[in-house]
């Protein structure tokens, strides 16, 4: 695997491992289901899929970006780096809200299962997202995750981690 | 190996668009061309030694048309962005493209009704394209630090290059003057010096950066790639020695060194594959893993004919495993994961959101060219085997068509970066 030395770049590469499981449990779901079979009502699978789905987009991707936002791009920054920066906050920007559109209608499916119209726009976000989030998560690991393993000192980690915490 | 943090700054080292997808569009065009002239003189595929004509013709298209322009345009963008390091003219890079694509329609062309003095143009025209291509990556990469594997890979491809554009020039005016002691002899060297070293040790070395890329996957240790990439190089070495001086056994031990050094390779890779953090990886690692099995199945048929137990279309199979089996197949993956990544990082949607590469083009496509090509292969192979042309038809229409698919997903996706790309303030 991705060796880091330092507890935040660790930490951040376990949470994106935590994404993409999820991720690819969603494609999987889209791939049973293709864009006009809406799954019935009571599939645990499905319900169990949704609660993640709402908990990934609501605490983790929020939290994690708002960490990175506040407190890492800022790092690169400084350390003359910030080209990187500017692109993942800006696609930031799209993950959010589209994130936020796939928690709401998980939320609704949850309670009162999937119809034809909201199964097809579910599905149409959730692809979308997928896409989105994996090419998101490859800019990181192979690029913002290496350059804070090189500018990150010892005290600095501790110090960021426990700010993380604080935050989650 | 240490990661290849040059994602970091990427954006500002891409080149202008339609310098990488020139090369990439003209290896689309003539990667239909090749299937078509397959399919067209299939009755000469099993009969085929040397000489010009059409089957030159054709497995010039193949390793020329296809698989230089591909890794031309690949490694103009790739290299730039991995060695942070961009080009000091993006002239040059239009030169080359200015250059090489007419140069080398000449020279297929040329082979194909057998006309010597198109050949020679043609190969003069093409192998000046090359050179500046020669001279651009070695300007990039001379002095760079770290990636010594990758590196090394390169070199070796570049040094191998000179070597194939060389001996390609003397063995077309050898077909008229006659002076080679040995013509055979030279057009193996050819061929192992361009299969094996240029575009083989490139296609290995931008393994070690691009699969890692699309597996998210760490990269292999720096020692698995030099040992792979010593045991390619002095597997060259060895083999066109031992087929100038007719020292069977010397050709023998260099198609060993060779397994060695393509298993030290599939080692890496394999250990990318498994370590990868997305596990759903989708067509475009079918290809590279069919094309992975390819590359000692090829060594090995080289060896079993090396031994003196080839059939007398041994020859013939050997050139499709290579070439097809291998190497297309190969570059045919990587070009179905990278278009869509190149031209979205090129391109953005309405209020500057970045397109979804799979919102460019349907990738149906995509399968309908898996199956095509793995397919054709296979198909061709069996042909060949069985030294039935029909066979060998049929296989070359199913690569027809699914070359022709992956022509039209390029040609979808370049119409929507043209439309989206991004307004200059």
């Amino acid at each position: 695997m991705f060796s880091f030395e330092r507890q935040i770049t660790r930490t951040l590469h376990d949470e994106h491992l935590v994404t993409i499981n999820v991720l690819e449990r969603l494609e999987g779901i889209f791939q049973k289901y293709g864009p006009k079979k809406t799954p019935v009502g009571d599939n645990p699978e499905i319900t169990s899929l949704l609660g993640d789905v709402i908990n990934l987009v609501e605490c983790d991707v929020k939290n994690h970006f708002t960490f990175e936002e506040e407190k890492l791009f800022p790092l690169l920054g400084a350390a003359g780096d910030s080209p990187i920066s500017q692109i993942l906050t800006g696609e930031h920007n799209v993950i959010t809200p589209l994130g936020g559109i796939l928690s709401e209608l998980a939320k609704t499916a949850r309670t009162e299962g999937f119809q034809d119209a909201s199964w097809t726009q579910f599905r149409q976000s959730g692809v979308e997202l997928i896409e989105r989030m994996i090419s998101h998560i490859q800019k990181e690991e192979m690029a913002l995750l290496p350059m804070l393993e090189d500018i990150v000192e010892e005290d600095e980690d501790g110090q960021l981690m426990m700010e993380y915490s604080e935050m989650r | 190996m240490s990661s290849v943090n040059f994602l970091s700054g990427a954006h500002g080292r891409l080149l202008p668009p339609s310098i990488p997808f020139r090369f990439f569009t003209a290896a689309m065009v003539f990667y239909v061309l090749f299937w078509a002239s397959l399919l067209l003189n299939a009755e000469d595929v099993t009969g085929y030694m040397i000489g010009s004509g059409p089957m030159l013709g054709t497995i010039h298209l193949a390793t020329l048309g296809v698989l230089t322009m591909t890794v031309i345009g690949a490694s103009l963008q790739l290299l730039s962005v991995a060695t942070r390091r961009a080009f000091k003219g993006f002239w040059i890079c239009r030169l080359l493209s200015w250059i090489f694509i007419p140069g080398f329609l000449l020279l297929a062309g040329a082979m194909y009704i057998g006309w010597f003095l198109g050949m020679l143009a043609g190969a003069l025209l093409a192998g000046g394209g090359l050179l500046i291509f020669f001279y651009l990556i070695i300007d990039n990469i001379r002095g760079v630090r770290g990636m010594a594997a990758v590196m090394a890979h390169c070199w070796g491809a570049m040094l191998s290059l000179l070597g194939l554009v060389v001996l390609g020039v003397m063995l077309i005016i050898d077909m008229e003057q006659g002076f080679m002691a040995d013509h055979l002899a030279m057009a193996v060297s050819h061929m192992v010096l361009a299969v094996f070293g240029f575009m083989g040790l490139l296609a290995m070395g931008f393994s070690y950066i691009l699969v890692p890329m699309f597996a998210l996957s760490p990269a292999p240790s720096e020692k698995l790639g030099r040992l792979s990439c010593g045991g390619m190089i002095l597997a060259i070495i060895l083999v066109v020695a031992g087929v100038n001086s007719g020292l069977e056994w010397l050709a023998l031990i260099g198609i060993f060194a060779g397994l060695t050094g393509a298993g030290f390779y599939l080692r890496g890779m394999t250990g990318v594959y498994k370590a990868r953090m997305k596990k759903r990886l989708g067509v475009p690692f079918v290809l590279i893993r069919s094309a992975w099995a390819m590359l000692p199945v090829t060594l090995l048929w080289a060896a079993v004919g090396q031994m003196g137990y080839w059939p007398e279309t041994g020859h013939v199979l050997f050139a499709a495993l290579a070439i097809i089996g291998w190497l297309l197949t190969f570059l045919v993956g990587v070009l179905q994961r990278i278009l869509p990544f190149l031209s979205s990082m090129h391109t953005s949607g309405s209020g500057g959101i970045p397109m979804l590469a799979s919102s460019m083009a349907d990738e149906k496509w995509l399968r309908i060219n898996a199956v095509g090509h793995l397919g054709g292969f296979a198909v061709v192979a069996l042909g060949i085997i069985l030294d039935l042309t029909l066979i060998i038809q049929v296989g070359a229409a199913l690569g027809l068509i699914g070359a022709a698919s992956l022509l039209a997903y390029l040609l979808i996706v370049v119409r929507h970066m043209i439309r989206n790309r991004p307004r200059r303030a």
